[in-house]
């Protein structure tokens, strides 16, 4: 009969390695591989370091429109499998699971995040304007990763959002030195507003037209999610600051052309009561005329219908009118026949 | 039980680390190169994501060559620099700084590793001195306004040198432009300002133009309907005794009535002589006084 210290080795110590091996292989290859990927993210997995492709390229895809055949080839990057938010999901040890937040961020476009004491700290971003001003910006860009090209975001660009920024503020500088107001239609009366942009002072052209620069740097830098996987959701700029003594210039410009204004609604005005008052005095001669007249309208109409009447009627009217002269003569020569 | 599941931990990850290093496989990550090196030469370059057997690519120095040789790991991803302010001269002479950002990536492994000790390093002296021998004595206007000719200049320049070093050039932009001299900066800061004082005196000489004009058209307009009731009497009145004069003989009668009706009104001292007699020129001729 064995002993139980060789039960225990013949028996129990393989069944223990064997039941700590299937353990081990439940925790390390079951449990371990469950995860989830949240609302805000989206999940790529590799397999041996190699991410699951889709079998297309964003070259082809409409995303790389923008760019020219060259920058196509150039950033012509792999379509990946994106795992949904949900799960849980699973996979095996030799798999990784990198996940993306998708969320849009936002970031002050002076904000060198290689060097965060540029640009007095992140805070303005120096720029030149057409008329060779130093001025100064603030605003934000709010950017997102574009889950339609992971893999330019993951694996194919060392730090995306450097690439994304420094992409975004060599387009914006060079609008900047290159921003012209649009040209203006000169409908009728000339506008004193308008004299600015014919006069090019562009600090101001850019301030008239902050909305078409933020849509126009949207435009440019709408490549950027086949460049580097990051799309640019909105630029906005929220100030321009010329130095100060240029931005006193242009108050004074502000207070010209509303004192000009202000002049210009007193002119209308006053104008606009003249003419009425020419336009009512037109009216009120005639009344005046038409007044004077009715009377001796009404004695012709008065006459006609006597005419009318009778042969003799308006001659008869005509003596009895004359008869009122005896009423007040003074004297009154009679001729009479001798007899 | 326990032991065996937290021997299998250690023991997993060791056995897997003992068979790389015998060269029986290999993980390459995405956008990474591995370049093998044994007595002095290359023996291989793995650079497809994925499991790969070592074997099977390198042949038998593949387990050999974790012991004797080496493997450099690269990174092949985009990366980027910029070079800040680097001085150049426009053509009038002003002193301007440049800032080009550039992207580059490994494109061979081989030559980025072996051709050139620094390439990074040369690669940017090269970008440094391609902005300023191309970029210098452009005319200001230019070197402000027309960058992305500018970028396409430096990459030309740039590009076939940093070929040979491995280093491909991707993008390169003209990021920033800028004036060094601060005198210049503040002589044109009082250029706007005077033309934006100009422009402050156009507007107000605008305004009062404007003023001008609108007052003396509605002075005209105004001329115009006063004129209007002016001559508006004639012709109403006109027309009306036109109207009237259609019948001859009420005419004569109205005409008639209305003198009687005024000289009456008018209170006159009214003496009635005969009509068609001789009386009256005898009276006046016998009032002439006597010569």
């Amino acid at each position: 009969m064995p002993s139980a210290s060789s039960y225990y080795s013949h028996i129990m110590i393989p069944a223990g390695l064997f039941f700590g091996f299937v353990l081990w292989f439940l925790v390390r290859y079951l449990a371990a591989g469950i995860y989830t990927v949240n609302q805000g993210e989206r999940a790529v997995k590799t397999s041996f370091g190699r991410a699951q492709r889709l079998g297309g390229f964003t070259g082809s895809d409409p995303m790389a429109a923008g760019l020219n055949a060259e920058e196509r080839e150039r950033y012509n990057y792999p379509q990946l499998r994106v795992i949904p938010p949900g799960g849980p999901y699973f996979k095996w040890p030799w798999e990784r699971v990198y996940k993306v937040p998708i969320a849009t961020q936002t970031i002050s476009m002076a904000y060198d995040l290689e060097t965060p004491e540029a640009n007095q700290n992140g805070t303005i971003l120096d720029a030149v304007t057409k008329d060779q001003l130093n001025t100064g910006l603030t605003g934000q860009i709010r950017y997102k990763a574009d889950e339609r090209n992971l893999y330019a975001y993951l694996f194919a660009v060392r730090n995306p959002i450097i690439h994304v920024m420094g992409y975004f503020i060599s387009v914006l500088r060079e609008r900047i030195a290159n921003f012209e107001a649009p040209p203006i239609v000169i409908v009728e009366e000339a506008n004193p507003a308008n004299t600015l942009s014919i006069a090019g002072v562009s600090i101001n052209d850019l301030r008239k037209n902050l909305r078409d620069l933020n849509d126009r740097m949207e435009q440019e830098c709408g490549t950027s999610a086949a460049r580097y996987g990051i799309q640019l959701e909105a630029s906005l700029i929220t100030g321009i600051d010329p130095p100060p003594e240029v931005e006193s210039a242009l108050a004074a410009i502000n207070t010209a052309h509303n004192h000009v204004s202000s002049d210009i609604s007193l002119a209308h005005a006053s104008a606009d009561q003249k003419i009425v008052l020419s336009k009512r005095a037109v009216e009120i001669e005639t009344l005046k005329v038409q007044a004077e007249l009715e009377p001796l309208l009404a004695l012709a109409n008065q006459l006609q219908e006597l005419k009318a009447k009778g042969k003799n009627a308006l001659e008869s009217y005509r003596r009895s009118v004359r008869l009122r002269l005896f009423d007040n003569a003074k004297r009154a020569i009679l001729e009479v026949e001798r007899e | 039980m326990a032991v065996a599941f937290f021997g299998m931990f250690i023991a997993m990850p060791m056995f897997l680390a003992v068979l790389r290093l015998l060269g029986g496989y290999v993980i390459i990550e995405e956008r990474r190169a591995h370049v093998y090196v044994l007595f002095g030469k290359v023996i291989g370059i793995l650079d497809e994501p994925g499991f790969h057997i070592l074997l099977f690519k390198l042949g038998p120095a593949a387990l050999i060559v974790h012991w004797l040789g080496k493997c450099h790991v690269l990174d092949l991803r985009l990366d980027q620099a910029y070079l800040r302010s680097q001085p150049v001269n426009s053509e009038e002479g002003a002193p301007m700084g440049i800032g080009i950002w550039y992207e580059m990536f490994v494109s061979d492994p081989v030559a980025y590793l072996f051709r050139n000790a620094n390439p990074r390093g040369s690669l940017a002296a090269n970008v440094s001195s391609a902005t300023v021998r191309c970029l210098s004595n452009m005319k200001l206007g230019d070197m402000l306004e027309n960058r992305h000719q500018m970028s396409l200049t430096v990459r030309e320049e740039v590009t076939a040198s940093s070929q040979e070093w491995g280093y491909k050039l991707g993008s390169v932009y003209i990021r920033k432009v800028h004036f060094r001299d601060f005198e210049m900066i503040k002589q044109i800061e009082s250029k706007v300002v005077n033309r934006l004082r100009q422009v402050t005196s156009a507007i107000k000489q605008d305004g009062a133009n404007q003023v001008s004009v609108i007052t003396s058209t509605a002075e005209r307009q105004a001329a115009i309907e006063f004129a209007k009731a002016a001559a508006l009497r004639p012709q109403i009145v006109g027309g009306a005794l036109e109207q009237i004069s259609q019948d001859k003989r009420v005419a004569e009668v109205l005409f008639d009535v209305l003198e009687v009706e005024r000289l009456v009104a008018s209170k006159a001292d009214i003496t009635l002589v005969p009509a068609g007699g001789e009386f009256l020129p005898q009276v006046l001729a016998a009032q002439k006084p006597a010569v």
